[in-house]
């Protein structure tokens, strides 16, 4: 190869570097444009004494100086490109002697789903951890095969009417649940579906309703429990149930009730289960004044017209 | 113009798009071409011909980034033209680079393998997301902008000699990293 023909190369290198460098040492270039223009205004505020010239100029020289930024994103924070995701960087860590690198490796290879040729590999390399002594790892290579061999018989795997499957990687890592986000194959692409925030840090079940159009995501902290209904296909989701069952029982009753910025409510659900395809039914444990009052609720809600009812337990008994 | 304007006026065929890239990224691309070429009417050919390959490709392409869109353009149509002419018109500046590119590459006694376009680059690039920053920035800023040595030095406030010196120990461990990978160019 000749050196023309590796500076082509290079010029095929991934954009996001390319752009990152292009604005990397730009500080330094625009001290020296911010210099220039010191001394261009000096020079000005001796030759004029007219304000309009001395306003004209702070005008420009600010207009230069705003940075225009529109979203604050991670990357931008960063100062640095994000990191991509690299297929062969878990496929060596399955080589490794650390169990919680090949159990985090094999959950991350189901990523490679859409690389046909890194499907193959990953599927090839995942197989022999299926044997493996270590429960955990076994059970991790299990479903990683079931989803990369688009076998799909895994109970984890939630099947929707639309064909579409739902499930989460990291399968019950924690005695809490799994990794908070839902996965979804359609049309045999896989997409990261959605990710929830830090306070639901565990996805603990996923309840199709019985038309299979709709799914309750059943979350939990360490202190709370959440649940989310969502129709996968349209990308409509209700809004957190515990918490606004909690908010609805408490005005209904007339107890003090805040909400923490951190969402912890220390409340919990139980007996989860569609009443039809559109209502879900709940029980509550629902927590006022610091967990002084314990409410033990009934709920029940309506997804198509968004409709909450919470009553106490005994009575609707 | 935002740059989602710019090829929104590809997109419709308006030439007026070809008026805005030249008011928001002329000087971006000759800047590019000027590191690669020597004289000036080759310079604003390139920039031209970048206007052109752009009206050509937008659609079907949709450029994610429309400055590193651009540039890589006008780079390939820099370098075509570099080939072309003759040692007499050759930039110095720019055979110096690829006189340093040459230590990553093989010594002449070992045999070639041939290799797709953009099988390297996959390489270079997983170096690259492996190197530290400032190291990767100033090779991208070498061998894809082709800025010069000095030009460099006054970006990242650093001595001509430190930035030789990073420079060189990137291509060395950039050399090392493809030979680990079974590549022999």
């Amino acid at each position: 190869m000749k050196s023309e023909d590796l500076f082509r190369e290079i010029g095929l290198i991934d954009e996001n570097l390319i752009d990152a460098a292009e604005h990397s040492g730009i500080n330094g270039r625009k001290k020296g444009i911010s210099k220039k223009w010191v001394v261009l205004v000096a020079c000005l505020a001796l030759y004029s004494s007219t304000a309009t010239v001395l306003l004209a100029t702070d005008y420009i020289k600010n207009q230069n100086s705003e940075p225009y930024i529109r979203y604050l994103t991670a990357e931008s924070l960063e100062l640095q490109p994000v990191t991509q995701y690299d297929a062969d960087k878990f496929l060596k860590a399955l080589k490794s002697d650390n169990n919680d690198y090949i159990y985090i490796a094999i959950n991350r290879l189901v990523e490679s789903f859409n690389d046909e040729s890194m499907r193959v590999k990953a599927l090839k390399e995942i197989q022999p951890f299926m044997e493996s002594e270590n429960e955990k790892i076994a059970d991790a290579a299990a479903f990683a095969v079931d989803i990369l061999s688009k076998t799909y018989e895994s109970s984890y795997i939630v099947e929707l009417a639309d064909g579409s499957k739902i499930f989460t990687l990291f399968n019950n890592y924690s005695d809490y649940g799994s990794q908070n986000v839902l996965w979804r194959i359609k049309d045999n692409v896989l997409e990261e579906y959605f990710h929830y925030s830090r306070t639901a840090m565990y996805i603990r079940k996923i309840i199709p309703s019985p038309d299979r159009k709709l799914i309750a995501v059943v979350m939990n902290s360490n202190k709370s429990d959440f649940i989310d209904i969502i129709n996968v296909e349209d990308r409509m989701t209700s809004p957190e149930l515990v918490e606004s069952a909690r908010v609805k029982y408490g005005a209904q009753k007339e107890l003090d009730t805040w909400i923490r910025i951190d969402h912890e409510n220390y409340s919990y659900v139980n007996d989860i289960v569609w009443n039809d395809n559109d209502t879900l039914q709940f029980e509550g444990s629902l927590a006022y004044d610091d967990t002084a009052i314990i409410e033990d609720v009934i709920v029940t809600y309506q997804f198509s017209k968004k409709e909450m009812e919470v009553n106490k337990l005994n009575e609707s008994r | 113009m935002e740059d989602q304007g710019i090829v929104h006026l590809y997109l419709r065929r308006s030439q007026q798009a070809l008026l805005e890239t030249k008011n928001k990224y002329g000087a971006y691309c000759k800047a590019i071409a000027r590191n690669i070429l020597s004289n000036y009417s080759d310079i604003e050919e390139c920039e031209n011909d970048t206007y052109l390959a752009a009206w050509n490709t937008i659609p079907p392409n949709m450029p994610r980034k429309f400055s590193v869109f651009l540039g890589r353009i006008a780079r390939n149509i820099a370098l075509d033209k570099y080939g072309y002419n003759t040692a007499k018109k050759r930039n110095r500046e720019f055979e110096v680079i690829l006189t340093e590119l040459e230590g990553c590459l093989a010594s002449p006694n070992t045999v070639e393998t041939e290799y797709e376009a953009g099988e390297i680059a996959n390489l270079i690039n997983q170096f690259l997301y492996e190197i530290d920053e400032q190291a990767r920035n100033l090779f991208i800023r070498r061998y894809w902008y082709s800025d010069s040595i000095e030009n460099i030095s006054r970006m990242f406030n650093m001595s001509n000699s430190k930035v030789k010196s990073t420079l060189f120990r990137t291509r060395n461990k950039l050399r090392d990293y493809l030979l680990k990978e079974g590549v022999n160019l």
